[in-house]
């Protein structure tokens, strides 16, 4: 049984250490998506809830998906065609500069968590589209898409 | 054993006394519905709620947020007693979208408490945002 016992301190010592590399490498754990690195995101977003992150990360990874879903802020007065734009300004060829306004938008987070939680669930870009339109239409004017 | 049963004895009537000390709070809200009316865009308008507590114990308020940037609130106080209120503080400012945005929108406060039955309640703004007023000349 001693013998046991420092191989079960190292078990115990690596388990947690595996999981945390594992998180690195932009995996969302058992989700259907990917997530980009946080490290190469801007203090702000890095600080921000892990909500707030999570759908930073996303809209970085799958800018198709975020392209093709209105955002019912407001923002299409500001620019904003997607609710990608509330995250990613521009991206050239992965130059990319963040937009800030997600940060402190709930509207604009709450649709990307509905995107995430409907894709893990099995649901296509078609169906994601309508469920957002009819929760989120009432709270605004929704981004031209294009 | 005999020495043991004296503080088991302290740690039953410490619990019974701490689950007599007080009822739960319940938080009431004057309204959940605030309808702003035209507002111009590049304008800020501002409302006051009542938030009081009709429970038993002490109310405390442990978030307050906003559906959007544009909009912001604050209670004052975060702590209310049995039977007293406070003002939850409301400001919706037209113009964060910019000069362009006109229109009925949706807007939300959400208020985080440690009231067991109703842990966070909404306070739903609805607002028609106007064009932006001209600036009166001489």
């Amino acid at each position: 049984m001693k013998r046991l016992l420092p191989l079960l301190a190292l078990l115990l010592l690596l388990t947690p250490l595996i999981g945390a590399c594992g998180n690195q490498t932009g995996r969302a754990g058992d989700h259907s998506y990917r997530l980009a690195p946080l490290a190469q995101m801007p203090p702000g977003v890095q600080q921000a809830p892990s909500t707030v992150r999570e759908a930073y990360q996303f809209a970085v990874h799958n800018p198709d998906v975020l392209a093709e879903l209105p955002c019912y802020c407001g923002c299409g007065a500001m620019g904003h065609i997607s609710n990608y734009s509330c995250y990613v300004q521009s991206d050239d060829n992965g130059d990319i500069v963040y937009d800030n306004h997600a940060l402190g938008c709930s509207i604009c987070v709450d649709i990307t968590q509905d995107a995430m939680r409907m894709l893990d669930e099995g649901k296509d870009v078609a169906e994601i589209y309508e469920y957002v339109d009819a929760t989120y239409s009432r709270f605004g004017p929704p981004t031209p898409l294009q | 054993m005999r020495r043991i049963f004296p503080l088991f004895l302290l740690f039953v009537v410490a619990g019974l006394l701490a689950g007599c000390s007080g009822g739960a709070p319940a938080i009431a809200l004057e309204t959940q519905d605030l309808d702003l009316g035209d507002v111009p865009n590049g304008t800020i308008a501002a409302r006051d709620v009542a938030v009081q507590n009709d429970g038993d114990g002490m109310l405390i308020v442990e978030a307050i947020s906003t559906s959007c940037g544009c909009t912001a609130a604050t209670l004052e106080p975060m702590q209310i007693a049995p039977g007293e209120s406070g003002t939850l503080h409301i400001e919706y400012d037209a113009g964060a979208h910019g000069p362009d945005l006109t229109g009925p929108l949706v807007r939300q406060v959400f208020i985080n408490s440690n009231d067991p039955a109703r842990p966070e309640v909404t306070v739903e703004l609805a607002v028609n945002v106007t064009p932006p007023q001209a600036m009166g000349g001489n």
